[in-house]
C-alpha cells in the first residue's frame, strides 16, 4: 500500500512541476491602454479619437436637425428609404420619438445616436494620462492638445444639454468597479450645467491657437474662434425662452428634492450672452474669418449669378472664410445624393442618389420679397394670390425661364430664395453647365429644372423625385455631377458642414443685444443690416418703412425680434439651425403645427401648380426635450426623466 | 496480511502435488467439442495441463486424448472462453465452448475507466446502439427521446446543417456554453464529430448527468458529458458486416402559398386599407384577369418559386462496412462508410454544372490492439472523416427562405427566348428594376460552392499492468492529435435579367429588354472562400487500482492527470491566436462491501489559461452512496421473484465550467485594446489628407473571473420486475453558481466602450428522467422489447443582476426559466381607428384598427418595454420523451420508435412572414415576401373585422406594431411523431449459409412519417425557423449482410 501511495505522489508531483507554466500562453506585451500615452503618435490617436465622438453635424442619419426638421418633407417609401438613408428623422417629424427606444438617442447610443458619454470618458482619459507621455511631445503641443480636448469635453455636454436639459456632468471618470451607489449619478441642475461648460471652454481659450499653424493637417482643428463661438451659442441658449423663465420645467425635481430649471427669468443672462457674441465676433475677425464671396476663375459671371452662387456656395465651398468651424467628415456626401435633382433625361439611370430631399411650400413662403420683407407684409406683393400662375419675363432671366408659367409666389423674391431653392422652371447654374445665362451654346448654359410629373426632375417611375417640388440647390455642390456614364454614382466634390460661419455669430449678436436693451439700438439694425446687404437687400429700417403694411416694426423690440428670427431663418435655412432656433424660441409648437405643403407632384401640367398638405404635425411641450430612456432610468434611478415624457 | 495470504497459498499448493502424485494411472478420454448452437467446432486445442501433450479436434469436432485422472485439460479456441476441465472418472467428455462474452455487456463506461454495473452509482444512461440507426447520416437527429436525461431537438434538415441541439438535462447557465461535453474515445470533440459517427461504430453510448460521472471532467463537466467508445477487435476470426441503405426523402410538411390572383388582390388590399386616400392598387383589375385566365405566362406571370426550385423528392445512399476480428496478439476493427446525401433542389438543364445540395462522406476508421507483453497492451486509433460538398451558393436554408421572399407576379424565374434573344446562350431570368429583385431560381442556378472538410484523428493508447508493483495496479497512457481542415470555393457567374420590354396585348407578342447588360456574365467568376485549419493534442495518463480484501471488502482507486492544447490558425487578433489549454488532475476512490453498500469519492482539480492566475485553478469534489437492497440475504426469498433488483443511489458534488463568456472574450484578466483603430479616428486637413486613426476598447481587464460552478444532486433508484422489467429513475437538483453575466447596473453616463462582466449569475434547475425496459422471449420465439423514457428539466433565475423592478416586478427575471421569453399580452386585434383612439398609445410605430392590441399592464395609459410579461413556455422544451418497441417472429422483426416534446413555445416569424414587405435587410437589394395561405384565408379586413383573426390588418410595408414578440404569434411547440418505424426480414440461415454468409436481413424503415400537433403551418419541431430547410421524412430500403 505504502509503495502504490509513494508512487502516486511522486507522480503527481513530477506532473505539476513539468507543468506548472503550462497554462502560462499569454506572451508579454500584449496592446494595453497604456501603450497609447507611451509616445506621441500614440497619444496623437487617442487626441484623434476624442475628435471622433463630437457629433456627425449635417449627417442625415446622425443630426436629428437635417431631416428632423420641418424644412423638409420626404415622399413616404420604406423600402425606398432604407436603401439610402436611416429614417429616424423622418420618425423623429412623425412624432415616433419615444421612450422605449428613443430617435437619436444620444444619452444611451442608438437610433442615429452616439456614444457621447463614452467621448466623455475618453477626454477625461486622456486629460488624465496625457502627463505620461515623454519628452517627444513638447510642452506646447501637450499644452494644445489638452485644451482642445478640455474643449470636445465641454462640446460634448453641451450637445446632450440642447438635447436633455439638465445633464450629468462627467468632470472625472469613475472606476470600472464603482459600486452600484456611485454609478448612479444626478442630472445637475441647467445653469450648473452651463457654467461648467462656459468654466471649460474659458480653462481651453487660451491655450488654443488663434488659427491652425498647418492647414495641410490641422484644419478641422479646434481653434480660439471656434471655442469663443461655441461659448457665445451656448450662452444665448442658455438665455432663450426655452431655458430662461420656462414655466413648464418648474416641476421637474429630482429625488434629492432639488429644481433641475430655475423659474424665473434672468435678463442678464442675455447681457452674458452678448458680451461673449462680440467678444467671438472680435477675436474671429482677428483670426481672419471674413464674410465669403464666390469666385469662378474661368467663367465671366453677370452680377446677378455671381450673388446667387456667393449665397448659395457659401455652406459647400469647404473651409471657405465665413467659416468659423465646419464638420469635416465627409457627411454631405449623403445629403447631396438626396438633394440632387435630374437635369437631364440622360441621367435617368444614375446609381447611388435618391434625389428626393424636398424643402416645403413653408420654406418657398419664408423667404423675403425682393424689398426685403416679408411676404405677406410686402404692400406691393399680391400675397392672397401668390399660387396664382403667371408668365416670367426676362427681368428674372437669371432666376427662371424666360416665358415659363410660374406661380407669382416665384416672382420678385429675394436672391436668396433663387440661390436656395430649385423649383420648376428655375434657372439652375453649375452641376456641369458653367456658362452664365445667354452666353455660348444652349447645352452649356444653365440647366432649367421641369418638375412636373413625368418631367426630368419630376415625378417619374423611379421615386427619385421631390415631392414638394422644390429641391435644396444650397446644399449641392456647383460642381457636383451626375456620372455621365449610364448608371454609377455621382461625381461629388468633398465639402465640409458648417457647425458655426460669421452670419450666423451676427445674427446671434443681434439677437443678444435686441432682448437685453428695452429698445433696438443701432447696433442691433446695424448688425442685421451687414447680413442683408450680403444677400442684396436694403437695411431693415429703410426695407420696412418704404415696402411694409407695418413700417414701424423694426423701431420696437417685439417686432426687431421677430425680424432678426426671420433673418435667422432665412439665412440660415437647411444648415441644421432652425431646427435649434425653433427650439431655443420655445416656438417649435406653432411653427410645426402648420400643415406641411408642398406642390402637387402627382399632377402633369398646370394641375401641379395646386398646393397640397402632405403632413399635419403634432408636436407638443414634451417634444421640446428629449426622452431619456425607460432602461436608462432603470439602471440610473437617480435620474429624473424629462417633462411630459 | 499479503504474507499471511501468500503462505496460505503456498501451502495449498503442496497440498495439492501431493494428491497428483497419488493418482497416476492413464486413460483414454474422447469427447467432442460443440458451439453454443450446437454445431461441431474443429480445430479446438486440447491440451493436458502441465505437459506439453495436446490434441485438434477433428472436422465433426471430435477428439481423443490420453490423460490421468487428476489431470485437468484445457479447451481452446480463437474467440471463445478457455475452459479447463478436471479429468476425473469421466471416459467421454463433452465440451460446449462459449464465445467470448463482450465485456461491456457487465461494465459501464464511467469516466477514464470502466466499473462493474451494479457498483456504479453515478447517473449514467446508456443506449442501445442498434437504437441509433436511423435513416440519416446524422447521428445526432436520433437521440431525441432515446435517453433519458437528454434534451434534443432538430430544427433545420439541411444536409451538413442538420445537427440536432441536445443538452444534458436541459441548459442550466445563462452564460456562454450550454452544451455538453462530447468525448469520443476518451478526447473532446465537437458535436459536428458526434453528428458524423457512424452507429455500426459504437461500442457505447452513454450520457453522464450527475456530478459523480462528470467530477473528474472538473474543466467541462458542468453540463453533463456525453462519452461515445468505438468498437475494438475481439479475438476470433474475422466477422464482416456489411449495411447498405437507399431512402427517399422529402418535407415533412410544405409551406402553403397563397396562389398568385389571391396574392395579387389581397397586395391590393395590403395598400388601400393603409392609406384609403392616397393609397394605389398596384395590380390592374386587367393583369389579375388575364393572370387568373392564363394568359402569356411570360407576360402575366404567376410563378410557384417552391415548384420551381425544390423537388418533391430526393434520393439518399448510405454503405458501412466492418471487418473484426484477431487473435492473442493482435486483435482489430476496421470500417469504411459512405454517406451521400443530396439536396431536394432542381438543376437546369442549360447549366453543365451541378448546383444542387450533394454532400459525400468518407469515414475510415481503424482500431487496432496488440499485446506487447502479457502485461502491456497498446491501441492504435486511427479515423478519418472526409467531406466533399458541391451545393448552391446561398446553401439550401438560404433559398428556402428566398423563395418566401419573392414575389410570385412580378416576373417569371425565367424567360422563353423571343426572337431576339433566340441564339443567346445564358439562360434569360426574369427581374425587374435594374436587377435588383430577389430572383431565388437565379441564385441556385447561378453558380455552385465546393467545400472539403477533413478531421483527422489518431491516438495511441498504452495499458500497462503493473501487477509487479502491487496486484491490481494498472496504468494507461493516452495521446491524441485531431486535426481539422476545411475549405471552400465559389464559381458562378452574373446571371443576365430580363424582363417584358414591350408588349402588344392585341397580337399577344412581347420583346424582352435586358435589365443588366453590363451586369451579368456568360463566364464564371470565383470567390476563395473560406479557410479554416485548427488542431487538437491531448494527453492523459491515468492509475488504476483495485483489490478485493477479505472477499468483501472492494477498494479502488483512481488517477489522472490531464493536459490539452487547442491551437486554430483562424484566429482573428492576438489574444485569440494564443493556445487554448486545460490541464488537471482528477480521482476516484470507491469502496464496497459486501455487494451491498457502495461508496465513492471523486474530485477533479483543474486549470484553465483563460483566468488569472490565482483563479486559475477549480477544485470540484463529489461523493456518492449506494444500497443495493436486493443483494441484502433477507432479499433472497420471495422478494426475489417479485423485485429481481432494488439500488438505491445518492450522489452530491462540484463541477465546473470554463466556457463561460463568448470564444472571443479569451483572457478576462486582460483589457483588449485597438490602438490604431481606422472607424475611430478623425480627419483633419484642408484636403482632408490627414487622417489619425483612433483607439478603442473592447473589454476591461478584470482578474476576479473564475469558474462557473454547478452543485449537483441526484437520488436514483434501479428497479427489476420479474426479471422483464428494469426501471432506472433519477430525481435530481442543481445550482449553478459564479455563471458570467453582463453587469447591468452600468448606465451609460458611466461612458464604458464595453459592458463589464462578472461572475455574478445563479440559477437551478431540477428535473425528473426515467427509463422503462422491457425484456420478454415468449415460448414460441417470439420476443418483444419495449422502452420508454421520460425527462424533465426546468431551471430558472436564481441570481440576476437587473435593472431596477420593483415597479415592475413582471420583468424580473428572477425564478423564470433560462429561456423564458418576455413579451406583450395581446387582447385581440383593433376594431376600428376609433378604439386604437382610445386606447392606451402603443410606441411601436404605426397602426391602426385591425393591428394588434395590447394589454397595458403598468396603467400608464401607453405601452412600452415595462409591458412586457413573461408569456408562454421557455424556448427549450422542459420535457422531452420517447417510447417504442421493437418486436420479432422467427425471421420477421419489426420496431416502432415514436418521439415528442412539451412544454415548449415558440413564435411565427411575423417580420418574415409578413406578406408584401422588403425583410430581407440587405441593401440594394428589393425582396416582397410571399403571401401564407393561412393568412390569406384568415386576417383582418375592413370587410370582415374579425378582431381574433391570424393575421392583423394587411399592409405594404412592415407595421412594427405587429412584430413586436407578444403572445399573439405564439404558439405551443408540443408534438409528438412516428421518429421511426423499420419493418425487416432476415433470410432463413439455412438458404444462405452456404454462400458463407452468417446473417442476411432487408429492412424498410422510415424516419419522421407523421406528427401531432396543434401547429399546423410547418413541422413544429422547427419552432420559429419553418420557412428554412424542412425536416426531412424519410423512407428506407436497407440491406445488413453479415459473414
Amino acid at each position: 500500500m505504502r509503495k502504490i501511495i509513494s508512487f502516486t505522489i511522486i507522480c503527481t508531483l513530477v506532473f505539476i512541476c513539468s507543468c506548472k507554466d503550462y497554462l502560462d500562453v499569454v506572451p508579454d506585451n500584449i496592446a494595453t491602454l497604456d501603450h497609447s500615452f507611451n509616445d506621441r503618435v500614440g497619444a496623437e490617436r487617442f487626441l484623434a479619437n476624442c475628435y471622433s465622438y463630437l457629433p456627425n453635424f449635417g449627417g442625415a442619419g446622425s443630426d436629428p436637425a437635417i431631416l428632423g426638421s420641418d424644412e423638409f418633407w420626404l415622399h413616404e417609401n420604406e423600402s425606398f428609404y432604407s436603401q439610402y438613408y436611416s429614417m429616424y428623422g423622418i420618425d423623429l417629424k412623425k412624432n415616433l420619438q419615444n421612450v422605449t427606444d428613443p430617435l437619436f438617442n444620444y444619452w444611451s447610443s442608438g437610433n442615429g445616436g452616439s456614444k457621447l458619454f463614452t467621448g466623455l470618458r475618453d477626454c477625461n482619459i486622456f486629460l488624465e494620462k496625457i502627463g505620461a507621455v515623454g519628452d517627444e511631445l513638447s510642452d506646447a503641443d501637450r499644452t494644445t492638445w489638452i485644451a482642445e480636448v478640455k474643449f470636445i469635453k465641454a462640446y460634448l455636454h453641451y450637445y446632450l444639454l440642447k438635447l436633455y436639459g439638465p445633464i450629468p456632468l462627467i468632470k472625472e471618470n469613475l472606476p470600472i468597479s464603482a459600486s452600484v451607489e456611485e454609478v448612479q449619478v444626478y442630472r445637475e441642475p441647467f445653469d450648473d450645467c452651463i457654467d461648467y461648460i462656459v468654466a471649460l471652454i474659458d480653462e481651453a481659450v487660451p491655450d488654443l491657437p488663434l488659427i491652425v499653424n498647418s492647414t495641410a493637417t490641422e484644419l478641422g482643428r479646434i481653434t480660439q474662434p471656434i471655442a469663443l463661438a461655441v461659448k457665445a451659442e451656448v450662452l444665448v441658449t442658455a438665455a432663450s425662452p426655452l431655458f430662461n423663465g420656462n414655466a413648464d420645467y418648474t416641476n421637474v425635481i429630482d429625488n434629492q428634492g432639488r429644481k433641475l430649471f430655475i423659474a424665473e427669468y434672468d435678463k442678464e443672462k442675455w447681457n452674458r450672452a452678448m458680451i461673449a457674441c462680440k467678444n467671438a465676433i472680435d477675436t474671429c475677425l482677428l483670426g481672419g474669418h471674413r464674410f465669403y464671396s464666390y469666385r469662378n476663375p474661368i467663367y465671366a459671371l453677370s452680377d446677378t449669378t455671381q450673388l446667387l452662387m456667393t449665397l448659395r456656395t457659401v455652406v459647400t465651398d469647404k473651409w471657405n472664410s465665413e467659416l468659423i468651424w465646419a464638420n469635416s467628415r465627409n457627411v454631405v456626401n449623403v445629403l447631396e445624393r438626396m438633394a440632387i435633382p435630374f437635369f437631364d433625361k440622360t441621367q435617368l439611370s444614375a446609381t447611388n442618389v435618391s434625389s428626393n430631399l424636398a424643402p416645403t411650400l413653408n420654406m418657398a413662403e419664408l423667404f423675403y420679397t425682393n424689398n426685403g420683407v416679408p411676404i405677406a407684409e410686402d404692400n406691393t406683393y399680391d400675397y392672397e394670390g401668390r399660387y396664382e400662375l403667371t408668365i416670367a419675363q426676362s427681368d428674372h432671366k437669371y432666376y427662371i425661364s424666360t416665358g415659363f408659367q410660374t406661380p407669382k409666389l416665384h416672382l420678385n423674391r429675394e436672391p436668396r430664395f433663387y440661390a436656395n431653392l430649385g423649383f420648376d422652371g428655375g434657372i439652375w447654374y453649375g452641376n456641369g453647365r458653367y456658362n452664365d445665362v445667354g452666353v455660348g451654346a444652349s447645352t452649356t448654359q444653365p440647366w432649367v429644372l421641369l418638375m412636373k410629373k413625368g418631367q426630368t426632375s419630376g415625378n417619374t417611375s423611379n421615386l427619385k423625385y421631390s415631392i414638394t417640388g422644390y429641391y435644396p440647390k444650397k446644399l449641392l455642390h456647383c460642381e457636383t455631377i451626375h456620372n455621365p456614364t449610364t448608371g454609377g454614382s455621382p461625381q461629388q466634390v468633398r465639402t465640409t458642414f458648417p457647425i458655426i460661419r460669421l452670419s450666423d455669430l451676427y445674427l446671434l449678436y443681434a439677437e443678444a443685444m435686441n432682448e437685453y436693451y428695452e429698445q433696438p439700438t443701432a447696433e442691433v439694425w446695424e448688425y442685421v443690416d451687414i447680413i442683408r446687404a450680403k444677400a442684396g437687400l436694403r437695411g431693415v429700417k429703410e426695407s420696412w418703412s418704404n415696402h411694409s403694411i407695418n413700417p414701424g416694426k423694426p423701431e420696437t423690440k417685439t417686432g426687431m425680434r421677430e425680424i432678426i428670427r426671420q433673418e435667422r431663418l432665412i439665412e440660415l435655412v437647411f444648415e441644421g439651425k432652425r431646427y435649434w432656433d425653433l427650439r431655443r424660441w420655445k416656438l417649435a409648437h406653432t411653427y410645426y403645427n402648420q400643415a406641411v405643403k408642398g406642390w402637387n407632384t402627382d399632377g402633369a401640367g398646370n394641375d401641379f401648380y395646386i398646393p397640397k398638405v402632405l403632413w399635419t404635425y403634432t408636436f407638443g411641450t414634451k417634444n421640446y426635450l428629449w426622452p431619456i430612456a425607460e432602461t436608462t432610468l432603470r439602471a440610473d434611478q437617480n435620474l429624473v426623466q424629462n417633462p411630459y415624457w | 496480511m499479503k504474507r499471511r495470504l501468500r503462505i496460505i497459498v503456498m501451502f495449498q499448493l503442496l497440498i495439492f502435488l501431493s494428491v497428483v502424485w497419488a493418482n497416476a494411472q492413464e486413460i483414454t478420454i474422447s469427447g467432442k467439442v460443440t458451439a453454443m448452437d450446437n454445431s461441431f467446432l474443429p480445430g479446438v486445442t486440447i491440451t493436458v495441463v502441465g505437459t506439453t501433450r495436446g490434441v485438434i479436434t477433428d472436422n465433426d469436432g471430435s477428439y481423443t486424448i490420453m490423460a490421468k485422472s487428476d489431470d485437468k485439460l484445457v479447451f481452446s479456441f480463437i474467440g471463445m472462453d478457455t475452459q479447463i476441465i478436471s479429468v476425473g472418472n469421466q471416459k467421454i467428455l463433452n465440451v460446449q465452448m462459449k464465445e467470448k462474452t463482450e465485456e461491456m455487456d457487465e461494465v459501464t463506461v464511467v469516466a477514464f475507466a470502466k466499473q462493474k454495473k451494479e457498483s456504479v452509482l453515478a447517473s449514467i444512461t446508456t443506449v442501445d446502439v442498434g437504437d441509433l440507426k436511423i435513416p440519416s447520416s446524422n447521428l445526432t437527429t436520433a437521440l431525441a427521446g432515446r435517453m433519458s436525461g437528454l434534451i434534443s431537438y432538430q430544427r433545420s434538415g439541411e444536409p451538413g446543417q442538420d445537427d440536432a441541439s441536445f443538452f444534458v438535462r436541459g441548459v442550466t447557465s445563462f452564460s456562454y456554453a450550454s452544451s455538453p461535453l462530447i468525448l469520443i474515445d476518451g478526447v473532446e470533440m465537437s458535436s459536428s464529430d458526434l453528428a458524423r459517427l457512424q452507429p455500426d461504430d459504437i461500442a457505447s453510448f452513454s450520457i453522464m448527468k450527475d456530478a459523480t460521472a462528470t467530477a473528474l471532467y472538473g474543466a467541462r463537466g458542468a453540463n453533463g458529458v456525453i462519452m461515445v467508445t468505438t468498437r475494438e477487435g475481439r479475438e476470433g476470426k474475422a466477422q464482416i458486416s456489411f449495411r447498405y441503405e437507399t431512402s427517399f426523402s422529402s418535407p415533412t410538411k410544405d409551406i402553403d402559398l397563397a396562389n398568385a390572383i389571391t396574392y395579387m388582390k389581397l397586395n391590393n388590399e395590403a395598400i388601400v386599407t393603409r392609406d384609403p386616400a392616397n393609397g394605389v392598387e398596384l395590380y390592374s383589375m386587367e393583369k389579375i384577369e388575364k393572370t387568373a385566365s392564363g394568359a402569356n405566362p411570360n407576360v402575366y406571370p404567376a410563378t410557384n418559386w417552391y415548384k420551381a426550385l425544390f423537388k418533391e423528392v430526393t434520393i439518399n445512399h448510405r454503405a458501412n462496412f466492418n471487418v473484426s476480428g484477431g487473435g492473442k496478439v493482435a486483435r482489430y476493427y476496421i470500417a469504411g462508410t459512405f454517406n451521400q446525401d443530396n439536396g431536394a433542389l432542381n438543376v437546369d438543364s442549360k447549366n453543365n454544372f451541378n448546383n444542387n445540395i450533394d454532400l459525400k462522406r468518407y469515414l475510415l476508421r481503424s482500431n487496432v490492439n496488440i499485446n506487447i507483453t502479457n502485461t502491456t497492451e497498446a491501441v492504435v486509433r486511427l479515423h478519418g472523416t472526409f467531406d466533399d460538398y458541391t451545393g448552391p451558393i446561398d446553401g439550401g436554408s438560404a433559398l428556402y427562405s428566398k423563395v418566401m421572399r419573392t414575389d410570385p407576379v412580378l416576373f417569371p424565374a425565367y424567360y422563353e427566348a423571343d426572337e431576339q434573344y433566340k441564339y443567346t446562350s445564358h439562360i434569360l431570368f426574369g427581374n425587374s428594376g435594374t436587377g435588383n429583385y430577389i430572383n431565388p431560381y437565379a441564385d441556385m442556378v447561378k453558380g455552385y460552392k465546393e467545400y472539403s472538410k477533413s478531421v483527422m484523428l489518431a491516438q495511441f493508447e498504452v495499458k500497462q499492468k503493473l501487477d509487479f508493483v502491487a496486484k491490481g495496479l494498472f496504468f494507461r497512457g493516452l495521446f491524441s492529435t485531431n486535426r481539422y481542415s476545411y475549405f471552400d470555393v465559389s464559381r458562378y457567374y452574373n446571371p443576365f435579367y430580363y424582363s417584358i420590354g414591350l408588349y402588344d396585348k392585341y397580337t399577344d407578342k412581347y420583346s424582352l429588354a435586358c435589365l443588366n447588360p453590363t451586369g451579368g456574365t456568360e463566364y464564371l467568376t470565383y470567390d476563395p472562400g473560406d479557410k479554416t485549419v485548427n488542431t487538437t493534442t491531448y494527453l492523459e495518463g491515468t492509475l488504476n487500482y483495485s483489490t478485493t480484501i477479505a472477499e468483501k471488502h472492494d477498494v479502488s482507486g483512481l488517477l489522472v492527470s490531464t493536459m490539452r492544447n487547442y491551437l486554430t490558425g483562424n484566429a482573428e487578433t492576438l489574444q485569440l491566436s494564443l493556445p487554448q489549454r486545460n490541464l488537471g488532475i482528477s480521482g476516484r476512490f470507491t469502496y464496497s462491501y459486501d455487494k451491498r453498500y457502495f461508496t465513492e469519492f471523486n474530485f477533479g482539480y483543474n486549470g484553465s489559461e483563460r483566468f488569472a492566475k490565482k483563479e486559475r485553478f477549480g477544485f470540484f469534489p463529489s461523493a456518492g452512496v449506494a444500497w443495493f437492497a436486493s443483494n441484502e440475504p433477507f432479499w433472497k426469498n420471495n422478494l426475489q421473484k417479485v423485485i429481481t433488483k432494488l439500488k438505491l443511489k445518492a450522489t452530491y458534488g462540484l463541477v465546473g465550467n470554463d466556457a463561460i463568456g463568448s470564444s472571443a472574450d479569451r483572457f478576462f484578466y486582460l483589457s483588449e485594446v485597438n490602438l490604431n483603430n481606422s472607424s475611430k479616428g478623425f480627419t483633419f486637413g484642408e484636403d482632408f489628407a490627414y487622417t489619425v486613426n483612433g483607439v478603442s476598447i473592447s473589454r476591461y481587464e478584470n482578474d476576479k473571473i473564475s469558474w462557473e460552478t454547478a452543485r449537483k444532486m441526484n437520488l436514483g433508484m434501479e428497479l427489476g420486475l420479474f426479471d422483464d422489467l428494469e426501471i432506472q429513475a433519477d430525481y435530481y437538483t442543481e445550482y449553478r453558481t459564479n455563471i458570467l453575466m453582463s453587469r447591468q447596473y452600468i448606465p451609460a453616463s458611466m461612458g464604458l466602450q464595453a459592458t463589464p462582466q462578472s461572475n455574478v449569475g445563479e440559477a437551478s434547475s431540477r428535473g425528473l428522467d426515467v427509463s422503462l425496459d422491457y425484456q420478454h422471449n415468449f415460448k414460441n420465439g417470439t420476443w418483444l422489447a419495449a422502452r420508454a423514457n421520460f425527462t424533465y428539466a426546468k431551471s430558472k433565475y436564481e441570481v440576476y443582476e437587473d435593472l431596477d423592478n420593483t415597479t415592475t416586478p413582471w420583468l424580473s427575471r428572477i425564478g423564470k426559466p433560462i429561456s423564458q421569453q418576455w413579451g406583450y399580452v395581446a387582447e385581440r386585434l383593433f376594431v376600428d381607428d376609433t378604439e386604437v383612439a382610445n386606447s392606451p398609445t402603443q410606441t411601436f410605430g404605426d397602426y391602426m384598427g385591425g393591428d394588434i392590441k395590447y394589454k397595458d399592464i403598468n396603467g400608464d395609459d401607453q405601452i412600452t418595454s415595462l409591458d412586457k410579461v413573461p408569456i408562454g413556455y421557455p424556448t427549450e422544451p422542459e420535457i422531452v420523451y420517447g417510447f417504442g418497441f421493437s418486436t420479432g417472429y422467427k425471421n420477421f422483426d419489426l420496431s416502432c420508435f415514436f418521439q415528442g416534446l412539451a412544454r415548449e413555445a415558440f413564435w411565427i416569424n411575423s417580420t418574415t412572414t409578413a406578406p408584401f414587405v422588403d425583410t430581407d435587410g440587405s441593401s440594394g437589394i428589393i425582396s416582397k415576401n410571399a403571401l401564407l395561405n393561412v393568412y390569406a384565408d384568415n386576417h383582418w379586413s375592413e370587410k370582415n373585422r374579425d378582431v381574433h383573426a391570424l393575421w392583423p390588418r394587411l399592409s405594404d410595408h412592415l407595421i412594427e406594431n405587429n412584430t413586436v414578440t407578444s403572445t399573439w404569434f405564439m404558439r405551443d411547440g408540443s408534438f409528438l411523431r412516428l421518429k421511426s418505424l423499420e419493418f425487416g426480414f432476415s433470410i432463413p440461415k439455412k438458404k444462405v449459409e452456404d454462400i458463407g454468409i452468417k446473417q442476411l436481413r432487408i429492412y424498410f424503415s422510415g424516419t419522421n412519417l407523421f406528427v401531432l400537433s396543434k401547429f399546423k403551418l410547418w413541422d413544429p419541431e422547427m419552432a420559429g425557423e419553418g420557412l428554412g430547410y424542412p425536416i426531412q421524412k424519410v423512407y428506407n430500403v436497407g440491406l445488413q449482410v453479415s459473414f
